[in-house]
Order: structure tokens, then sequence, then C-alpha cells
């Protein structure tokens, strides 16, 4: 009898973590976005789902970056924004007024379009958001950057170099070196504004290894204008077009069977 | 001389012109080109001459006048030989030591303010009364040292290091600013992306990599105090002894020189000379070290 229950309850809880998991780790429900008088984002629902790459595809000026910059409340900072609907992480309301945007980013990282390191040391780029959050000891530090910079397939080229400026690393490694920063505040959440716009081939590939890596952690939002990029390096695609959402679904679908004709006609390359 | 220029500049425009009227278009676009380099250098040239010429003069003047005795002595009473600038050397360091360190942190703090957090009617108030103060009259800076500090406290360095800050905080805050201005907004970001907040990204993010720029605008700002007489003579007053103490009146470079100058003795038009010489070095030097300094722990950017 007692065995049947644990049994159940045991079945219960697993069903339980397996929808917990299943929920998406952030939901935006009706996000109308303005920069003044301009209405950029149309009232988009998305929803991210944990442990997953979602792409953000569409041509220039659709949105997308505008919508990943509402992800972390990256566009406070620019005056004269406004954003109505819901963004939710974990069920929380981000733009509630009891949320700290500070806060937020630790927990929703962002890599940028041009890699952006601090005009310091490789290691103080790294240690810049640890110590930002407190960490002072000298061996906690050493240990997050040589974790973040073995993570992020870096620590090879910079282990003896740790004290260089950061500027003096291949723009592909300063991409990398952002990565790390990123990771180095444990965030749950990395959204990557175009991260490979300006690398080559070899080091996208490498950035691409990095994100499918990552995503066994974190969840990762990615806007990107490389279709292939897409199609190699995320689970879910959602296409945007004049601000507003057109389609999402899963990349092979949006690739293969895509349902709306503005999607086929980008992804084919009629437009865009 | 004048009548060659007189003469020759017309006549060298005329030709100018009448060759762009004759000549095909591809010559007319040499002929402009040409024209604007030998103007611009001309300009150059010109804009050098009184700068020569001052500094021949100060050199020629003074040099024989600096020795060791002028770097170490004080000076004599007016019209006697002999004695030096020891006291007025004194005086300027610390006067105008005394003025950074009033000046500096103020006007940096102001620059940052403007750029990165002031907004609205206020911000831009600020913004133009200090552009106006720029451009102040270094009297009127004498003149409130004197009202707000001598006329309570009596003469001394004090009032003169506030006098020459109150010159320097506008320029310091204006070129703090623009430095600022310029770090690229990414920087910003990417220190907001990960969870710092306003104050951390201004100071371990942006003044740091606007460093080399707001230490080249504190320099001008000394260099420029450092020169200045005007405000001194209502507020440091001048004094023939050696003084530390920055309660009492002392003397500086400026008011040394140009109380000397105005005596009727050759000895103390000499000395004058050789004040400004030394002035003269002791600014180009400041401004070499600095920048020197600035440049070699500037932070790359790109």
């Amino acid at each position: 009898m007692i065995s049947e229950r644990t049994k159940n309850f045991a079945a219960a809880m697993a069903i339980v973590e397996e929808i917990e998991h299943a929920q998406p780790k952030i939901r935006a429900q009706n996000v109308d976005f303005y920069y003044g008088a301009f209405h950029a984002l149309k009232n988009i629902s998305l929803d991210i789902a944990r442990h997953r790459i979602t792409a953000l595809i569409g041509p220039s000026g659709c949105g997308k970056s505008t919508f990943l910059r509402s992800l972390n409340r990256m566009n406070d900072l620019i005056d004269g924004s406004r954003l109505e609907g819901k963004i939710t992480l974990d069920g929380t309301d981000i733009y509630s007024k009891n949320v700290d945007p500070v806060a937020l980013r630790k927990q929703v990282g962002m890599v940028f379009q041009k890699p952006n390191p601090f005009p310091m040391s490789i290691f103080d780029n790294i240690a810049y958001g640890p110590r930002i959050h407190g960490i002072r000891s000298k061996s906690d530090l050493d240990d997050i950057v040589e974790d973040c910079l073995q993570r992020s397939f870096l620590w090879e080229e910079v282990k003896d170099k740790l004290r260089q400026s950061a500027m003096a690393l291949s723009g592909g490694q300063q991409q990398r070196l952002c990565i790390a920063r990123t990771l180095a505040v444990e965030p749950e959440v990395i959204l990557m504004d175009e991260p490979c716009s300006a690398l080559d081939p070899i080091a996208t590939g490498r950035i691409e290894d990095l994100m499918l890596e990552l995503r066994e952690q974190y969840t990762i939002v990615i806007v990107t204008h490389n279709m292939q990029q897409a199609q190699r390096a995320s689970d879910y695609t959602a296409f945007f077009y004049l601000g507003q959402l057109i389609e999402v679904n899963t990349t092979e679908v949006i690739f293969q069977a895509p349902a709306k004709k503005e999607t086929e006609d980008y992804i084919t390359g009629r437009f865009g | 001389m004048i009548r060659v220029a007189l003469y020759g500049i017309p006549v060298l425009l005329a030709i100018y012109f009448l060759a762009l009227a004759v000549s095909p278009w591809e010559t007319r676009r040499k002929l402009r080109q040409g024209f604007a380099y030998f103007a611009g250098i001309c300009g150059a040239l010109i804009a050098l001459i009184p700068l020569v010429f001052l500094l021949y003069h100060v050199i020629v003047q003074g040099l024989p006048g600096l020795n060791w005795e002028f770097l170490t002595h004080a000076q004599m009473p007016a019209g006697k030989a002999g004695g030096g600038y020891f006291n007025a050397i004194v005086g300027s360091l610390v006067i105008v030591g005394l003025a950074a360190v009033i000046g500096v942190p103020i006007g940096v703090l102001a620059g940052l303010y403007l750029s990165e957090v002031g907004k609205g009617w206020f911000a831009n108030a600020i913004r133009f009364l200090s552009e106006v103060l720029t451009g102040l009259p270094s009297i009127i800076a004498g003149i409130l040292g004197y009202t707000l500090i001598v006329m309570r406290f009596g003469f001394s360095a004090l009032a003169g290091s506030f006098a020459l800050s109150a010159l320097m905080i506008p320029i310091i805050a204006r070129v703090t600013e623009e430095a600022v201005r310029i770090v690229p907004q990414q920087l910003r970001e990417a220190s907001y992306g990960l969870g710092a907040g306003k104050f951390r990204t201004t100071w371990s993010v942006v003044l740091p990599a606007a460093r080399s720029a707001i230490v080249t605008g504190v320099i001008l700002a000394i260099a420029r105090v450092g020169g200045e007489t005007a405000p001194l003579i209502f507020t440091a007053l001048g004094n023939n002894g050696v003084v530390w103490s920055p309660m009492k009146s002392m003397s500086a470079l400026p008011l040394a020189v140009y109380t000397d100058a105005g005596q009727p003795y050759d000895v103390n038009i000499k000395m004058a000379v050789t004040g400004a010489l030394l002035l003269v070095l002791w600014i180009s030097i400041m401004n070499v070290v600095f920048r020197w300094l600035a440049a070699k722990f500037q932070p790359r950017l790109a």
C-alpha cells in the first residue's frame, strides 16, 4: 500500500517536473513597443522554450532586435521608449514595479553585435561581473575566470596572457570573451544580438558550437540575419516582419514547410 | 615688407583668378587645389610668427639669468641685484596645486553629471553657464575670491587657489563632458548587460575609457591658471619671502613677473623676463610629461 503510494507520488513529481520543464522560460504576451511615436513591435506574443535556442529572423528594421532587447529591459536606456503588454520570466512579470532592471540583467545576460570587451585586461573583463556582484577573493575569481574561458573554448588561446589587454584579441576571440564574460555572472538566459555578424566563417562556427554546448544549461535567444546559422544552430525560429511576429515554429518546420507566404518569401530570399 | 605685401597679394590673386578663368577644367581643379594648399601653409606660418618672436625674445633675454641662484633664492627688495624667484616658484606650486585639488574633482564630477546623468532644463542651464564661465575674464575670478574670502579672512594663498579653481572648473567640466560623451555606447551596454548599475558603469568603465582625454583637459586647465596674474593680485597679493602656509599671502611666478616688470630698475626687468621663461618652460614640460603619462595609461579602445 505504502509502496504503491510512494510510487504514485514519485510518478506525480516526475510529471510536475516535466510540466515545469515544459513551461516556457520567457513568455511575451501582447507586447507593443514604441520609440516615441514609432510603433516598433505590434502585439507580439511569443514563448521562449527553456534550455533551447530560439532564433529570431527577419529583415532589418523588423523589430527582432527591439524584441530581444526588451527581454532584459535594455530598451529602458533609450529615452522616450515605452512597452505595453507583459513579459514574464519564470512567471514573474519583468516589467512590474518591484523588479529591478539591474538585477534582472544579471539573470538575463546579453552578447552584442559588435564584440565589446572593456578596455582592460582579459582577466578583468571576465572578473568584472563577479566583482560587481560581490566576489572579492582572488582564488574565487581565478577559478571563475578559468572556468568561463574553458567553457567558451578560449582558455587554451589566452591562458598565458590573461593580464594583457582584451583589445589585442582578434574579433572572434573578443566575441568569445564577451560570451565568457556573460557566463561569469551565471545568467539563466543569454540573449545574442547578431553575435557573428562581425566575424569570419571559422569564428562563426566556433560560436555556434559554443551555443549548442551552452544550451544544456542556458536558455538562448539569438537574433540573426544568417539563414544558415538559424538552421544550423537553433531549435525554434520566429520570423518577424514590419514589427509583427509572422510565424514561430520549430526550425525544421519554418525552413521546410512554413505556413505563411511571407516566411517562405523571406527564407527563400525573395525579399528582405 | 609691408609695401611688398600690399602690392604683392592683390597681384598674386589677380594672376590666380586670371589663370583660373582661362584654364581648362582639369587644370582649374589642380590650380584650386594648389592655391588652397598654399593659403593653408601661409596661414599656419602667420599664426606662428608671434609665438616664435615671443619665444625668441624670452629665451635670448631670459636665459642668461636662469641660474642656480635664481631657482633657489627668494626675491630681493626692488632695485637690488641678486636673489631669485624661489618664493614665487614655491607659491605657484602651492597655489596651483591647491587649486587643482579643489577644481579637478568638482570639474570632473560636473562633467560626468552633464553627460551621464543630467537631463532637461537644469542640466541645460548648467551646461550654458559653464560655457559662459569658460570665457570668464580672470579678473572677475579675482574679484570673486576677494569678495568671498579676502574681505573676511585677509589675503591668502588659499584665496588665490579658490579664485583659480573658479577658472578651472568650467574648463574641466566641459572637457570631461566631451570626453565621456565619445565613449562608445556599446561599452556602457556591455556593463549594464552584466547587471551593473549606473554608478558602477560610470566609475569602472566610462571614466577609465575617457581618462586620457580628461587628463589632457586637466593639464590645459592647470596650464591656463598657472599663467594667470589678475586673480592673484586680489587674493594671494604677493610676498618677497618664502612662504609655505596657504593661509598667508604668497607670491607666484606670474605675480612676480608682473610686479618686477613694472619696476623702474633694469635688474628687476631682467628677472621678470627670466621668470617668464621659467613659466613657459614649466607649462611646456608639464604638458609633455602629463600627455605622455596619459597616453601610456590610456586603455586601447579599438
